[in-house]
């Protein structure tokens, strides 16, 4: 059973005021080359279709081409869709139903009543049957309905209890999609600035691997940088752009998995993706900068000029890079205004602000006598606002 | 200060009582979402007001907040619980507004009244902190530890209003950092160096005055003749001090050396004086003798001529006591001629008391004697005619008894005679209440027969009913069928067409083939090679190629699409077939029921759905009627059911009421019977009620009060009659006694009268002796020498006296005499003129020398006193110099160097470091592009408010511009940065201020999506301590990534909000 493991597209999304459309699109197309190259049983694309919850039109109409390309794949795999927390439920199950006849299936909401349960395609190959249970984003307001008082307090009971009641047949073998934060035990899975947004830095919505790890492959979703977690078969297969400078050194790819028999380990792959623009750091002097090739990439520029700037540096390289995301300087005076200054938090007693004080005004210091009298005059006040 | 619940009432878009708490969001961010208008802004104003008295833009004064939606006695007020350090207040406060009064006037309506504002706060023991508004306010404020513009620039971002702290100038800012970090103590520093300083300086100019003052108090100088010189140093009195000083000192000794030249001289004009004085006192003594002789000779002429005087007095004295013997005699002679006298008068007196006593006792007596006669007249009868009436008495009683007892009956007659008055009225009632009831009953008696009747109708009627109902939507369903068969029949027909054609058409194309392909082959034979069909050597006809070129495909597609034709029109066969069964069974049972409601054959048309909607529609009404009649017939018959029984009961308490009439009516007249005897009885009592007042009347009837008027009358008359004879007998008595006592004291006096004649003879007889006796000739000569004791000593002194006058002048004249023998008077005059020439001369020297006296001395003092004077000016001018040197370096006025007083410079320095802090997130927020910066020091221009200016630093350009070029964004990043830096330095200083609350009202909406992440992922950090940030925005992306969500929504009867957590 070979599956392609996606997630995180998010269809729409700017990056420093730029639109990715053309990048996404190209991206999407890319990927669908490799699948009709593969040519896998099922398509799992882990959340964060799109980023918004109301995404505009043009991403809709991006995701309905990328969708409709799959779709002519033949083989037609199983795709798999579910819902992240950029997305809105009710606008990505738009003819859910339907579509189901056409191999796309889309989960999206929650069991919300007992006899209700979460959506699970059953594929079958040589060894036998495989489930795919798909989990959406959940929190844990969500679900609490459907088990007793006080047994859901946070993100880790109540992705434990979902999974718990499930019926799952330990002869199959059995894969789950999930769109959470996960952590093992204290390690916690490296992220980049565009997660910011939406992370909870107070890590109260993490959920442990221990709670999926019965799955034999859990292909996860919510962070943008590929990396496994806690097992080699739980995984994030990250974003298929770089979506932000500080992912400028990944390396983005889709993940291809190959289950076998059951009890043996899952096969991965990663197959490289190229985009249309990549995105770049640039670091060096404004005369080295300036000379180098004109590119289309998304680029990043750091100057290290020490001496005076040229004349309007962002509108020059913007010229030598259209695509340009931002400019920084970094050289002695930034790092120097940039730097906390020390001693900044011892506090002074009065006489010694008064007597520094002094000194920058006169350029020479406080006698003995002047000492002697402003301390008496201190001390006055002091006993004036004790009684 | 951390928010715990807040109640608010009628306040702004509330209408009624909204309680929000807080304990669930007690740390991190939260939102607060809802439609423009909601009432969003309504809750941080809420909490301002509370706080502060004030809303949280400034905009909306507390008068305005009551709600609008507010029913009239509804109060307003918000109510906020807070935690402050921990501990938990509440301040509860209402604004000015007028409500309905719980009173109602006098007319029992509701009136308005006003409700002042008040405000009233609770310590975390549950005591109410005491005071009036202002009192409590205050103590709010130092809660808090911010007042209410502090607060707003600080812990809450109004809306509209964050810019202000970032644009706010030096001044306010200052205002703000002197509360926050208690920098007062270097102003009070400044004021005091100033005070101090300003002190200073009034001494040193009182001590010059004092030098001068000083300098002009020294005597002497025109005295010594140092005018000119002494006016030149004068005048430059500041510089040449030491010269004037000199020059005094100078002047000072030469007048002590003229000063004592003059005491010598005074000494001598002294000695001079006291001898003229000496001789003068001599002189007038011998004058004054010479004037004493004088005097003295003259008063012995006077004496001499009183001679004669003298000898008279002797006279008399020796007479005076010769008459002093006698005296005693006619003293007695006199006493006892009185006595005589007066006895014989007494006598007359008591004689004719007497007489008149015996008269007295004569009329007592004859009184007496009357009355005693006509007591025994009267007395006998009287008490006859009291014994008869008071046999009377108990008669009255028994009238008394049977006169109630007749009242009683007749009472009771009048009560039976009214209860027969009811009962007949009561039948009469009856009677008519019957008629009428069978007249009604009548009316309903046809109500069965109608009921059924109806019954039949409707139910005949609902079945016609129902029946054309279903022929009517048959008739409906049928002609959309109808429109269906149509269609289907055309497709189909299409098809049939198609199906020939692509047939037609292929035939055609095979034929052309075959023979092409019989034509190809035909082509190749020659004759002699067999051909490929037949095998015939022979090849007489050969078929020719046609002139088409049909390849094998062309016949294949025609082929397929004449299959496909085929199947296609198989197809449309199939569901024609199927449409039209359908069709055709509709018809049928159409035919079939219509046929049953018209009697006769019926085709369904369509122009018949019409006529049986009306009609389905008619019968529908119809039967409504119907069933109204029947529902009226049934109430009927249940009337007549009714009325049956009614009939019966009237009838029973008919019977009931002429019972009772009959029991009456013979109680009645057992009454009446009752009432004639008793009157009967009363009359023969009365007949023996009668009276006679004497024996001659008839006797008359008489009533009780009469009887015992009468029976006290005569009881009267009886103790009447026992007095008067009493009173008679006693004054008889008396006079008699009287008339005994008067004849006895006659005789005494008698007696008396004898005996005082004999004494007065006697004394007559002695007195005669006595005037022989001493000499005297006569009584008149005694009568004239009579002296009184005082006048006799008052002759004999004088006596004496004279004769002293006379020797004690003699002496006087010989004394004198003695002493002017040899001498003359002296002239006075001229002795008198020298002494006093003298005198004014030395009292003129002692003066000078005096006031050279006192000049020296003053000059000495203020000599003393100025050299004290120069030594303390130095002093205090060095000490005057160092303290204005530090006043003016604290308070910023020295010249040249820019002009930062010393509190500018400590704030400054927590400035940075605020400043720093806020850059730190300042330069995440916006990509590391621009961060805040003071002002330098430099660039101050002048004025001393300065100091706390703030400009932007641009990283890229290394260029510096003022904070008011930053656009709207911007300055929501950079203000909600200072805002957060700010907090930052005073949670870290430990002041006393603690802000671990945020308010931010809108300004994300300014921010486009990549800050506005960069906001929340600031804000998202910190959330990490124990701080709580409260934000307001309509943005979507906001309320979608933010949990915690407050929603207020807008009603019809105002706002409601309710929490929307996760």
């Amino acid at each position: 059973m070979k599956l392609v493991h996606l997630s995180d597209l998010h269809i729409g999304k700017m990056l420093h005021g730029y639109s990715l459309k053309e990048d996404q699109r190209y991206i999407l197309h890319q990927i669908v080359e490799q699948v009709q190259r593969l040519m896998p049983d099922a398509v799992v694309i882990a959340g964060d279709v799109y980023d918004k919850s109301a995404p505009s039109g043009e991403a809709v109409s991006l995701f309905d081409e990328f969708l409709t390309e799959l779709s002519e794949v033949k083989p037609v795999p199983e795709v798999m869709i579910i819902a992240g927390n950029h997305d809105s439920m009710d606008r990505l199950n738009y003819a859910g139903t339907l579509l189901k006849k056409l191999h796309l299936h889309f989960a999206c909401y929650l069991p919300k009543t007992p006899e209700e349960y979460l959506q699970k395609v059953t594929l079958q190959d040589g060894y036998g049957a495989v489930d795919f249970y798909l989990l959406p984003f959940c929190k844990p307001g969500y679900v609490r309905q459907l088990f007793p008082e006080g047994a859901i307090a946070d993100y880790h009971s109540a992705i434990q209890a979902m999974i718990e009641r499930e019926q799952i047949r330990t002869d199959h073998r059995n894969v789950l999609v999930s769109h959470q934060f996960y952590t093992s035990g204290t390690e916690k899975p490296e992220c980049c600035d565009s997660e910011l947004p939406s992370l909870n830095v107070g890590g109260l919505d993490n959920v442990d691997v221990s709670a999926v790890r019965q799955f034999d492959y859990v292909a996860l979703g919510h962070i943008h940088g590929r990396q496994r977690i806690g097992a080699d078969h739980i995984r994030y297969c990250g974003t298929p752009l770089k979506y932000s400078v500080s992912e400028s050194r990944y390396q983005k790819s889709m993940t291809v998995v190959t289950l076998g028999e059951k009890g043996t380990a899952p096969v991965i792959e990663e197959i490289p993706l190229h985009p249309l623009r990549d995105v770049r750091t640039i670091r060096g002097e404004f005369a080295d900068v300036i000379v180098m090739d004109r590119s289309e990439d998304y680029i990043s520029v750091t100057l290290t000029d020490e001496t005076e700037m040229a004349y309007r540096p962002v509108e020059q390289l913007k010229e030598r890079f259209p695509q340009l995301l931002e400019v920084n300087v970094d050289n002695t005076r930034t790092r120097s205004r940039m730097q906390p200054t020390e001693a900044m938090g011892v506090l002074q007693s009065p006489m010694e602000l008064f007597a520094q004080f002094y000194r920058e005004r006169h350029g020479y210091g406080l006698n003995a006598e002047q000492e002697a009298y402003i301390q008496e005059i201190l001390d006055e006040i002091e006993e004036e606002v004790r009684t | 200060m951390k928010p715990l619940k807040l109640t608010m009432s009628a306040f702004g878009s509330y209408a009624g009582v909204e309680v929000i708490a807080f304990d669930r969001v007690d740390r991190g961010i939260f939102l607060i979402a809802g439609d423009t208008g909601a009432g969003k802004t309504t809750i941080f104003d809420a909490i301002v007001y509370a706080l502060y008295d004030d809303t949280s833009g400034g905009k909306r004064d507390g008068d305005m907040m009551r709600s609008q939606y507010a029913l009239p006695d509804v109060e307003t007020y918000v109510e906020l619980t807070f935690l402050c350090r921990g501990v938990p207040y509440t301040i509860r406060r209402n604004p000015n507004f007028t409500r309905t009064s719980k009173r109602k006037d006098a007319e029992g309506n509701v009136k308005l009244t006003e409700q002042k504002a008040r405000v009233a706060l609770i310590m975390p023991d549950g005591t109410e902190w005491p005071g009036n508004r202002t009192v409590i306010n205050q103590k709010i404020v130092e809660l808090i530890g911010l007042d209410r513009a502090q607060f707003t620039k600080t812990a809450m971002l109004a809306q509209g209003d964050f810019i202000e702290l970032l644009q706010a100038n030096s001044d306010e800012r200052k205002k703000i950092f002197s509360k926050i970090f208690d920098t007062r103590l270097y102003q009070t520093l400044q004021n005091k160096l100033s005070d101090r300083a300003g002190v200073l300086r009034q001494e040193l100019e009182v001590l010059e005055t004092e030098v001068q003052s000083a300098f002009r108090q020294i005597e002497g100088i025109a005295e010594t003749g140092h005018e000119t010189e002494w006016q030149e140093l004068l005048s430059q009195s500041q510089t040449r001090r030491q010269e004037l000083v000199a020059l005094a000192e100078q002047v000072n000794m030469e007048l002590t050396r003229f000063q004592a030249q003059q005491k010598a001289e005074q000494a001598r004009l002294e000695e001079q004086h006291k001898q003229a004085l000496r001789r003068e006192e001599q002189g007038r003594q011998i004058n004054e003798h010479f004037a004493a002789l004088h005097q003295a000779k003259q008063a012995k002429a006077e004496l001499d001529a009183r001679e004669g005087e003298q000898q008279a007095r002797r006279v008399q004295i020796n007479g005076a006591r010769r008459c002093q013997e006698v005296i005693g005699y006619e003293t007695a002679y006199q006493k006892g001629k009185r006595e005589v006298t007066s006895l014989e008068q007494q006598l007359t007196d008591t004689k004719k008391t007497f007489q008149q006593a015996q008269r007295q006792a004569e009329t007592a007596e004859r009184q007496q004697a009357a009355c005693e006669a006509a007591y025994k007249q009267e007395y006998a009868p009287l008490l006859q005619k009291r014994n008869r009436l008071q046999e009377m008495e108990p008669l009255f009683l028994q009238l008394e008894q049977e006169k109630n007892n007749a009242q009683a009956i007749r009472k009771q007659q009048k009560q039976l005679e009214q209860a027969q008055a009811k009962y007949i009225q009561d039948a009469r009632q009856l009677e008519q209440e019957k008629q009428t009831l069978q007249i009604q009953m009548e009316q309903c008696s046809s109500a069965p027969v109608r009921q059924l009747e109806l019954e039949q109708e409707i139910t005949q009627l609902k079945e016609q009913g129902s029946k054309k109902q279903n022929l009517y939507l048959k008739l409906k369903d049928w002609s959309s069928k109808k429109a269906e068969w149509e269609t289907a029949l055309k497709v189909r027909n299409q098809s049939v067409e198609q199906d020939n054609r692509a047939t037609a058409q292929y035939n055609i194309l095979s034929d052309i083939w075959v023979q092409e392909q019989a034509g190809i082959l035909a082509a190749d034979l020659r004759e002699g090679i067999p051909c490929p069909v037949c095998g015939s050597l022979t090849h007489p006809k050969k078929a020719a190629c046609s002139q088409k070129n049909i390849s094998q495909a062309q016949v294949d597609t025609a082929r397929t699409a004449s299959e496909q034709a085929r199947l296609f029109r198989e197809k449309q066969e199939k569901e024609f077939a199927s449409v039209n069964d359908a069709y055709q069974e509709l018809t049928g049972q159409i035919r079939s029921e219509g046929s049953e409601i018209t009697g006769s054959g019926y085709e369904p048309q369509e122009a018949d759905i019409a006529v049986f909607y009306r009609d389905v529609r008619e019968m529908g009404k119809q039967l409504k009627r119907l069933e109204e009649q029947l529902k009226m017939a049934r109430k009927d018959v249940a009337f007549y059911q009714q009325g049956q029984q009614t009939r019966n009961n009237l009838e029973e308490r008919l019977r009931q009421v002429s019972m009772e009439q009959d029991a009456i009516q013979q109680q009645l007249t057992e009454v009446s019977a009752q009432a004639g005897a008793a009157q009967a009885m009363m009359a023969s009592i009365q007949e023996r009620l009668v009276y006679q007042e004497t024996p001659e009347e008839t006797p008359s009837p008489i009533t009780q009060s009469e009887a015992v008027q009468k029976q006290q009358g005569i009881t009267e008359t009886l103790h009447r009659l026992d007095a008067d004879l009493e009173r008679t007998r006693r004054q008889a008595k008396e006079c008699a006694e009287h008339q005994n006592k008067w004849a006895g004291m006659v005789e005494t006096s008698e007696i008396q009268l004898i005996k005082c004649r004999a004494e007065y003879e006697a004394g007559k007889q002695a007195y005669m002796q006595a005037l022989a006796e001493h000499g005297f000739a006569e009584e008149a000569v005694y009568q004239s020498s009579k002296r009184t004791a005082a006048q006799l000593q008052q002759l004999e002194e004088a006596c004496t006296a004279y004769e002293n006058e006379c020797s004690r002048i003699q002496e006087r004249i010989e004394r004198l005499q003695q002493e002017t023998a040899g001498k003359q008077p002296v002239d006075l005059q001229q002795l008198g003129q020298l002494t006093g020439e003298l005198e004014t001369r030395r009292k003129q020297k002692e003066q000078s020398i005096s006031r050279l006296g006192s000049m020296v001395d003053g000059n000495d003092k203020q000599l003393t006193q100025l050299k004290e004077k120069a030594e303390a000016g130095k002093k205090l001018g060095k000490q005057y110099d160092m303290v204005s040197d530090l006043a003016r370096t604290v308070s910023g006025n020295l010249v040249g160097s820019g002009r930062i007083g010393l509190e500018t410079y400590v704030q400054r320095y927590y400035f940075q470091e605020v400043l720093q802090a806020a850059n730190q997130r300042l330069l995440q927020m916006n990509g590391r592009q621009f961060l805040l910066q003071c002002r330098s020091l430099d660039h101050l221009a002048g004025n001393t408010n300065v100091g706390l200016d703030i400009d932007v630093y641009s990283l890229v350009t290394d260029s510096v511009r003022d904070v008011k070029t930053l656009s709207g964004g911007e300055s929501f990043m950079a203000a909600l940065a200072m805002a957060l830096g700010l907090s930052d330095v005073i949670q870290g200083r430990a002041g006393a201020v603690q802000l671990d609350t945020m308010f931010i009202d809108e300004g994300f909406g300014s921010l486009d999506e990549e800050s506005r992440g960069q906001a929340i992922a600031i804000l998202n950090q910190l959330s990490d301590g124990n701080r709580l940030i409260g934000i307001i925005s309509h943005v979507r992306e906001l309320k979608e990534q933010l949990d915690r969500q407050l929603v207020v929504k807008r009603t019809k009867s105002g706002s409601q909000s309710s929490w929307k957590l996760e």
